[in-house]
């Protein structure tokens, strides 16, 4: 089985891919990777986020995938860059894959009684790989 | 009076279902050599321009996997087969919409590519080709700008000629080699007759250097050698040696990952260009793009930080996406002249430069 685990932040999407073997062994696959939209004015910057996270997709073919979810309703300097949010609906435009959203506390809550048999590969990936080690649970 | 056709040489059961068959007013004919048979007509219920082109094929190739999965794909750069069946003793058609543009071969060797379009056109046939490897676990085993067509209305690459299309095994993740053009067949498949979803991403990556300006003598094919290698073959003029000994020195160059030198790419392009072509062609399909994805990225990567260079005949135009424009040209004294203007307005001579194409390149690309 494979999860997609993605984290949205300012103009980036980080994504991580998880694989389960069928002896629940859980491995982080070279697959995981990033994009972003430097230039949000740019349309052609918009379609090629489009673009890359759709063939990004279709290339790992996940069983499931899932977003971080972000407290559109915070305010201030807790808000969500309002860039993640442009990144969030291209995301949800792709019609082939259910995608799902996991919220902080959820994940908590759930590394509370479960503690992780392996950690991610980069430290600014944690976000995602954290999303796609929930779902492989759920 | 019926349309003179002049396939004379194309097999005679081909002729006869060509003129026999009641939905197809049939018009021209081009014989493609290696690359199959092709007819142009119309269909006479629809109205519309189609093209049939036969292949070689087994017996009831039309009830295989592979044709039962194309017949059934309909994505904007994968070139929509309307009908494929079996004609016997040993051909199968493909009926496909007519193309405007022509193929990408004709196209490059016909006019100036402005990198920007080469650019698009290969994110294109990477999206086509991401449909036929992850959604329907195809190789396509013979990719190259003869076998890409061209939407010039939308500036769209289709990826056409699916003849070669093969489901990849369950069991092993590669597949056998097709009797492909040979300058195109990466290194794997002269090794070991080996073909991996790695395989098309090689050649993709040949289809980008030659979009770009490399070298890459298709039509003169002993270009592609050495003086050395050139009057080591000279001896064994009138030989039948002559030929496998040509294809040993081609394939030499494949394996040893040389085929397509990037040193020979216009001296306006980067070593970025240069890193993702290399990595495309790397002679160790594991060390390539492991799929499409990864090579989009990257080439989505250059259209953003890379101005677009058209290499005209006189003058090297590089355009930004603010509206601010270089034209290079040289004068008679062999010395570079560089103009700028914004937003159309009139040319007008830069001199923030020594002289050397390494200054001036360094000011037009701001």
């Amino acid at each position: 089985m494979k999860i997609l685990g993605i984290q949205l932040k300012s103009n980036e999407a980080i994504l991580v891919v998880l694989y389960q073997d069928a002896d629940g062994n859980v491995t982080q696959l070279p697959e995981s990777t990033k994009f972003k939209i430097a230039d949000p004015t740019d349309s052609s910057q918009v379609r090629q986020f489009r673009d890359q996270v759709n063939t990004a997709f279709d290339s790992i073919s996940p069983d499931k995938i899932g977003v971080m979810a972000r407290n559109y309703k915070a305010k201030g300097t807790r808000a969500p860059s309002p860039m993640s949010f442009k990144l969030e609906g291209i995301i949800q435009l792709n019609e082939n894959y259910p995608i799902s959203f996991v919220w902080p506390q959820s994940i908590a809550a759930f590394y509370k009684k479960n503690k992780p048999e392996l950690s991610p590969n980069k430290k600014l990936e944690e976000d995602a790989f954290n999303v796609a080690y929930y779902l492989i649970q759920h | 009076m019926p349309i003179e056709l002049n396939d004379i040489d194309c097999p005679k059961a081909i002729r006869t279902f060509v003129r026999t068959n009641g939905d197809i007013e049939v018009n021209e004919y081009v014989d493609r050599g290696y690359n199959g048979e092709v007819y142009f007509g119309v269909r006479k219920k629809m109205g519309d321009e189609v093209v049939l082109k036969f292949y070689v094929a087994s017996k009831d190739y039309d009830s295989s996997e592979e044709a039962v999965i194309l017949r059934s794909i309909d994505h904007d750069n994968i070139l929509k087969i309307y009908d494929l069946r079996f004609v016997p003793p040993y051909s199968a058609f493909f009926l496909s919409p007519k193309i405007d543009g022509g193929d990408l071969q004709a196209y490059i060797e016909s006019n100036v590519i402005p990198t920007k379009i080469a650019l698009e056109l290969l994110t294109g046939i990477l999206k086509g080709i991401t449909e036929l490897h992850t959604k329907h676990q195809l190789v396509h085993r013979d990719l190259k700008p003869g076998n890409i067509l061209l939407d010039t209305s939308v500036n769209n690459a289709i990826i056409a000629d699916l003849g070669s299309v093969k489901k990849m095994s369950e069991t092993n993740n590669y597949t056998t080699t097709s009797k492909a053009t040979r300058l195109y067949l990466p290194p794997e498949s002269i090794i070991d007759e080996e073909y991996y979803f790695q395989s098309d991403l090689y050649q993709i990556g040949l289809i980008m250097f030659q979009l770009l300006g490399g070298y890459f003598p298709l039509d003169t094919p002993l270009n592609f050698l050495t003086q050395r290698e050139k009057n080591k073959l000279n001896k064994l003029i009138g030989k039948p040696e002559w030929t496998p000994a040509f294809d040993d020195l081609i394939d030499t160059k494949i394996v040893k990952g040389k085929i397509a030198d990037t040193n020979s790419l216009p001296p306006f392009l980067d070593g970025s260009f240069k890193r993702v072509i290399n990595k495309a062609l790397h002679k160790d399909y594991r060390k390539r793009f492991q799929n499409p994805s990864e090579f989009l990225i990257e080439i989505h990567n250059l259209l953003r930080n890379h101005p677009n260079y058209s290499n005209y005949e006189d003058h090297l135009l590089v355009t930004h996406t603010n509206g601010v424009e270089f034209k290079l040209s040289w004068d008679d004294k062999e010395e570079i002249v560089v103009e700028k203007r914004i937003n159309a307005s009139a040319w007008r001579k830069q001199n923030k430069h020594d002289g050397s194409f390494e200054s001036v390149l360094e000011l037009v690309r701001m």
